[in-house]
């Protein structure tokens, strides 16, 4: 099963690396993505599988609207021919083959049988239920025993959107105010994707609230709230959403997260935790899902709004 | 018994995203092949310890063959900030499009040379 | 009930089968929306029914149904916005040829 899998992907990411023109170059990249996501799923991680999945159809719908902001990019008419001929490639591309077989071979000579050193997740397994609590070990793992990981991928995550808000600034003042897109409204996908909105929200909350005890949890249902206010977009056409007071809320959802983690890692134990373990996971849980929300809301309206002519 | 079919194609997906990240011309090739190699890193870590009929890290009882659980809460985070460093590079490749107007390396090399230059 | 889902599974497997041929035998792109547009509906429905018969009466099968709910208003909508999209972006098909010359609207830029 997972050999056909593997193949397909080698497929896909050789026809990426292969592909010149921008857009195909997307629609690649997004078989890509959802051939590893299906991976990840035989890996035996679907809170993973779930999160490329989502991140891929984002990542399709930023580099959508890039495309549609500048539309020349798409056609590409002034690039340079390629001068280099397959021998002058082939030899290009010598070295890295002969690295990646050497480190193939590395890792087959230092792992004899396969063995695997599994202190660490025998541990985690054995003692996360009365630890933090909750049936998701990777949640109990990013919420709990590495909490200061997801701290840090928190603060960067911040910088990230600080540093795109900082690179996209224009000069004709705030974007902030509600302007009719130039997007040519359809009627039929206005109604249908009304009628999908509400489902969105409704799993995007499900996901936060049962991710301490099935798969999903805040970053995964975070993402689907941001793809929410991309429906709404598509509905109402107009965006009316005001990006310094997302900006705020992410800040104080930020300070909210280290807070109320320091407070249950300093006041407890670690057998006990000063607030019950349920209450824990799931308010952290929300606190990341409208903290990556914001973030991923932020970038999509930073992309619309972005430099308008 | 584990096979290292999974890792060997995770190594030469990344060399094959770092081969088109260093031999096109088009910005935008390059983008997308720093997410290949992002995708890359993910299943090499996921596939550590893999065997057949492996079962997610979820429920009470924990026995039998479990996937580790470590790489997955690690892997979690570095996918969301996959897409934060796709923003930032979309970002910074508009704003060099309305310098430069063009989305060539070679162009956009000679333009800054030319700006130096002045 | 087997009997009955597995009929349904390969009636669907044809379904998307016809798809594919379609793909490679039509050459214009209008007619190849037209029948790709068969694999998410008529394909992809059929193939989940089936499903749902072979697994009886049960909250596995009811999640399939949902899901069936979702593909159904979902996929043409997708369909329907690539061709609107290529129409409103002026790609027009000469004859039988795909890559025909394409014109894009000056004012849509």
């Amino acid at each position: 099963m997972i050999q056909i899998f593997l193949f397909f992907w080698l497929v896909s990411a050789f026809l990426v690396t292969k592909e010149q023109k921008s857009v195909r170059l997307i629609i690649y990249l997004g078989i890509f993505s959802l051939i590893s996501s299906l991976c990840f799923l035989l890996f035996g991680a679907p809170d993973v599988a779930m999160a490329e999945a989502v991140i891929s159809a984002f990542s399709t719908i930023v580099f959508i609207v890039c495309f549609e902001k500048y539309y020349t990019l798409v056609e590409e008419p002034n690039h340079l021919p390629i001068k280099a001929g397959f021998q002058k490639g082939l030899r290009k591309a010598l070295p890295f083959i002969a690295f990646t077989v050497l480190l193939a071979v590395l890792f087959i000579c230092f792992l004899p049988g396969g063995e695997h050193n599994t202190y660490l997740k025998d541990q985690y397994t054995a003692r996360f239920v009365q630890d933090v609590g909750g049936e998701n070990a990777v949640t109990a793992i990013y919420l709990g025993y590495r909490m200061y990981d997801t701290l840090f991928e928190a603060l960067m995550l911040l910088v990230s959107i600080v540093a795109v808000v900082h690179l996209s600034w224009h000069k004709g003042g705030s974007v902030t105010d509600g302007k009719p897109s130039d997007i040519r409204d359809s009627d039929i996908a206005g109604v249908t994707v009304r009628i999908i909105c509400p489902i969105l929200l409704l799993f995007s909350v499900y996901l936060i609230m049962n991710g301490h005890i099935s798969p999903g949890g805040g970053f995964q249902g975070g993402v689907m709230i941001a793809a929410f206010f991309v429906c709404r977009y598509m509905i109402y056409d107009i965006y009316d959403v005001r990006i310094h007071r997302v900006i705020t809320l992410e800040k104080l959802v930020y300070v909210g997260i280290l807070v109320i983690s320091m407070y249950v890692f300093l006041l407890g134990t670690s057998t006990y935790l000063p607030i019950p373990q349920s209450v824990y996971l799931t308010l952290m849980n929300w606190l990341v899902g409208i903290k990556v929300a914001s973030g991923f809301l932020i970038v999509f309206y930073r992309f619309i709004a972005f430099e308008r002519r | 018994m584990h096979s290292f079919l999974a890792e060997i194609a995770a190594i030469a997906v990344f060399f094959l995203g770092f081969y088109g990240l260093i031999t096109s011309k088009n910005i935008i090739k390059s983008i997308v092949s720093i997410g290949l190699m992002e995708i890359a890193v993910v299943v090499f870590f996921l596939s550590l310890g893999f065997v057949d009929g492996i079962r997610p890290p979820i429920g009470l009882e924990m026995a039998g063959n479990v996937a580790d659980p470590l790489p997955q809460a690690l892997m979690l985070t570095a996918i969301i900030i996959g897409l934060t460093v796709t923003a930032i590079n979309l970002t910074m490749l508009i704003s060099l499009y309305r310098e430069c107007k063009t989305t060539d390396w070679e162009i956009a090399k000679k333009l800054r040379n030319r700006i130096r230059s002045k | 009930m087997q009997v009955v889902g597995d009929i349904f599974v390969i009636i669907g497997t044809v379904f998307i089968l016809f798809g594919v041929i379609g793909l490679m035998k039509f050459k214009n792109f209008y007619t190849r929306i037209l029948v790709t547009a068969k694999i998410d509906t008529v394909g992809v429905i059929t193939v989940i029914i089936g499903i749902a018969i072979k697994h009886g009466l049960s909250f596995f099968s009811m999640k399939v149904l949902l899901l069936m709910g979702i593909v159904m208003i979902v996929n043409p909508l997708a369909s329907h916005m690539i061709a609107r999209s290529a129409y409103l972006s002026g790609y027009q098909t000469e004859g039988q040829d795909d890559k025909a010359k394409t014109t894009y609207n000056e004012e849509h830029v």
